[in-house]
């Protein structure tokens, strides 16, 4: 939402408080000494802005079209915004109240049932009292003394309330700081630990991994050598059998060895006799010429024994071979099977880790906010010793007018008695207000948290304790359970509750802007709340909502709608109302 | 007896040592391919059996190059023995083992390698393909 102000001034001043939404002022707003008085709904228009720029929450300011340098942004909402509605009555999501703040729910209640009122009595009457004195004092040397001790109390009560102001927004935030750093002591929780285990994990499957790796690489090593050659050798193995079976043949013959010698036969057909001394014919010759010839390769024998030998030998070593290269074959299978799995392991382990390196994340950011926790805790202290110091000076004025004299006058010794006693009364009666304010608001959001959460059945009452801690009270099997901690939905339910219940009892009666206050429900709670909100808040009602949100719960709200003004997307930053 | 001098060289169809050397360049970057694991007398032996296997009809060199040397044949008895089994194999006549045949011998060897040299490179492109032919091949031996 953007609610963008423009000033009718000469400098065309506009302030653009940046969200999703335009609003005009078409009605100039009236400023009190107190602030701006509340603004209603009709005071308003919806325009389309085309600044484009949009922060969260943030103020920018426009002289003409020219954005000047940006401004004290929470000096221009205080300025531009009555008091309230700044604070508490736009609800950002389910953020904007925090259950969990009591220092925020403190100053809500207090402010709302203008507790600040008692103060500026008691100053009103401080000053009456003061006035009366100054009147009394004859002695001018003297009055001149008082009127400036006087001064230097009130300037010092002044610094005082200031000093506090700002020690009250310290308290706020070390409130957030320490609900973030319980978060993040959540979240860390034992992934701390789970994360050092599963480092040492991944590191002990990078060493697996690595020696799988070089096993697998030697066997394939030891694959392909030795694999083609057995390939060679089981394709070789019927010719091994074709020349083993020759060899077998000749050697069962007796030609390998030779009976005899080649060059015996050479003499007997060179000579052409027989060894009984005949003469060979022509047959016998050619017989002798085939015998010869068959002989060399016995003449060989002994290549042709050794051949048979290696022929023999292949063929028994060939089995073992294969049977073996198979085996490795199956191991390396295994084995890249094993890597497989201590890879995908060692994937998931990554993945978790890069999950949990989110831890190393909320550690630094822990420590940022210790940092800042220790920062402010300073802060306070610089600030709790600046209060002694001004209450000292404070002190020290009260005691010189003492000396003075001047207090003791008479006719003024009724008043002197009065005033503390109203003073007293004062105080007293501004803590009975703002226990009464805090009971009520205790009551009335109690009521509507019940109307509208949708565990109402469960719900006893809401608990504002005296230190503004809030307890949801449940009822459970007859017995009262304490519920602290919210959900988001819940959460949003308890902002609702709570600032409807403050505005009842601040007196104003403005409408609520609810900032897409069904996007953070799941359907079955959005429908419920959706029915109940209208039904359990009074008044004027204005919903931001988005288009898939609001489609659940369109017919339901049906009855309770009045208007229904839709922002579409032109281009990016451009919208128009339809 | 006489003494007979054996080659020194085996010979190859020179397109085919050619080939061979894009094969081996191609994978220079990975010394684990097979193209770079194996010596040349092993795909040498593995083209001559690939031609006997698929009958293939030997092929005469156009133009020779050498592609190992005869002796590192000599020194590996198993290779040698396979050497032999083949050439027998073809030739089916056991004189062609003999020293005097020396010429013949290396003759028929280089026709047939050039005969099956064609596939023996198309397996070597693909150590996938030598893979599954060994574990076909292992397997089926063992069956038998």
């Amino acid at each position: 939402m953007t609610l963008t102000f423009e000033l009718d001034d000469e400098r065309k001043q506009k302030i653009v408080f940046s969200r999703t939404m335009q609003i005009k002022r078409v009605r100039e707003h009236e400023k009190t000494s107190k602030g701006a008085i509340m603004s209603q709904l009709s005071d308003f228009q919806f325009y389309i802005d085309s600044s484009g720029k949009y922060q969260n929450f943030d103020c920018i300011f426009y002289e003409g079209i020219e954005q000047k340098p940006n401004r004290d942004a929470e000096k221009i909402r205080e300025t531009f915004f009555p008091g309230l509605v700044h604070e508490y009555y736009l609800i950002y999501g389910e953020r904007f109240v925090d259950p969990g703040n009591s220092e925020k729910i403190r100053l809500a209640i207090e402010r709302n049932c203008y507790s600040q009122i008692f103060e500026k009595i008691k100053d009103n009457l401080e000053n009456i009292n003061t006035v009366l004195i100054k009147d009394s004092i004859t002695d001018e040397k003297k009055k001149k003394k008082y009127v400036e001790l006087l001064q230097e109390i009130r300037d010092n009560n002044d610094l005082i309330n200031t000093t506090k102001d700002e020690l009250s927004t310290f308290d706020i935030n070390a409130v957030e700081i320490d609900k973030a750093i319980q978060t993040i002591d959540r979240k860390i929780g034992s992934s701390g630990i789970e994360y050092e285990s599963l480092g040492k994990k991944r590191d002990d499957l990078g060493i697996r991994i690595k020696s799988l790796n070089s096993q697998i690489k030697n066997i394939d090593k030891e694959i392909m050598g030795s694999g083609f050659k057995t390939l060679i050798g089981i394709l070789a193995v019927n010719s091994q059998k074709n020349l083993e079976l020759e060899l077998g043949k000749r050697i069962k013959k007796g030609e390998i060895p030779p009976h005899i010698k080649t060059e015996f036969i050479d003499t007997l057909i060179k000579k052409k006799i027989c060894i009984c001394n005949r003469k060979i014919n022509k047959t016998e010759k050619q017989k002798l010429i085939e015998l010869r010839d068959e002989n060399v390769i016995g003449e060989y024998y002994n290549e042709f024994l050794n051949l048979n030998f290696s022929l023999k030998s292949l063929e028994s070593k060939l089995k073992s071979e294969v049977t073996d290269y198979l085996k490795n074959v199956q191991d390396v299978e295994d084995l890249r099977l094993k890597m497989i799995e201590a890879d995908k392991e060692q994937e998931n382990i990554s993945q978790e880790l890069k999950s949990l390196e989110k831890t190393k994340d909320l550690e630094i950011e822990r420590k940022k906010f210790e940092k800042h926790k220790k920062d402010i805790e300073r802060e306070k202290d610089m600030l709790n010793r600046q209060i002694q110091d001004y209450k000292a000076v404070v002190d020290a004025a009260k005691i010189n007018i003492k000396k003075l004299g001047v207090i003791n006058t008479t006719n003024r010794g009724e008043i002197e008695k009065i005033i503390p006693e109203i003073i007293l009364k004062l105080n007293e009666t501004k803590e009975a207000i703002i226990t009464s304010t805090r009971k009520d608001v205790e009551e009335f959001a109690s009521q509507t948290y019940k109307k509208i959460y949708e565990s109402a059945e469960e719900v006893k009452r809401i608990e504002l304790d005296d230190k503004y801690n809030v307890r949801v009270i449940l009822k459970k099997s007859g017995k009262d359970v304490v519920k602290s901690k919210f959900s988001t939905g819940e959460s949003l339910v308890f902002a609702i509750s709570f600032l409807t219940a403050l505005r009842r009892f601040s007196g104003y009666t403005g409408p609520i802007f609810l900032d897409s206050p069904f996007s953070v429900l799941d359907p079955k709670h959005r429908v419920k709340v959706s029915l109940n909100i209208p039904k359990s808040i009074p008044g004027q009602l204005i919903i931001l909502t988005r288009p898939d949100t609001f489609e659940d719960v369109k017919s339901k709200l049906k009855e309770y709608t009045n208007k229904i003004v839709a922002v579409v997307k032109e281009k990016e930053w451009h919208s128009k109302m339809v | 007896m006489k003494k007979y001098k054996e080659p020194a060289l085996a010979n190859i169809d020179q397109k085919y040592k050619i080939q061979l050397d894009v094969i081996k360049k191609k994978h220079e970057d990975n010394p684990e391919h097979y193209v770079n694991r194996l010596e040349a007398k092993y795909i040498y032996i593995f083209a001559i059996i690939m031609a006997l296997k698929y009958k293939l009809k030997p092929v005469e060199s156009k133009k020779k190059a050498w592609i190992f040397r005869t002796e590192g044949l000599k020194r590996d008895e198993e290779s040698e023995t396979i050497f032999k089994s083949l050439i027998f194999s073809f030739k089916k006549d056991i004189k062609i083992l003999l020293p005097e045949n020396y010429e013949e011998y290396y003759s028929i060897a280089e026709k047939l390698a050039n005969a099956g040299m064609e596939r023996t490179l198309k397996l070597l492109n693909s150590s996938d393909e030598i893979e599954k032919m060994i574990l076909v091949e292992s397997q089926k031996f063992l069956k038998n």
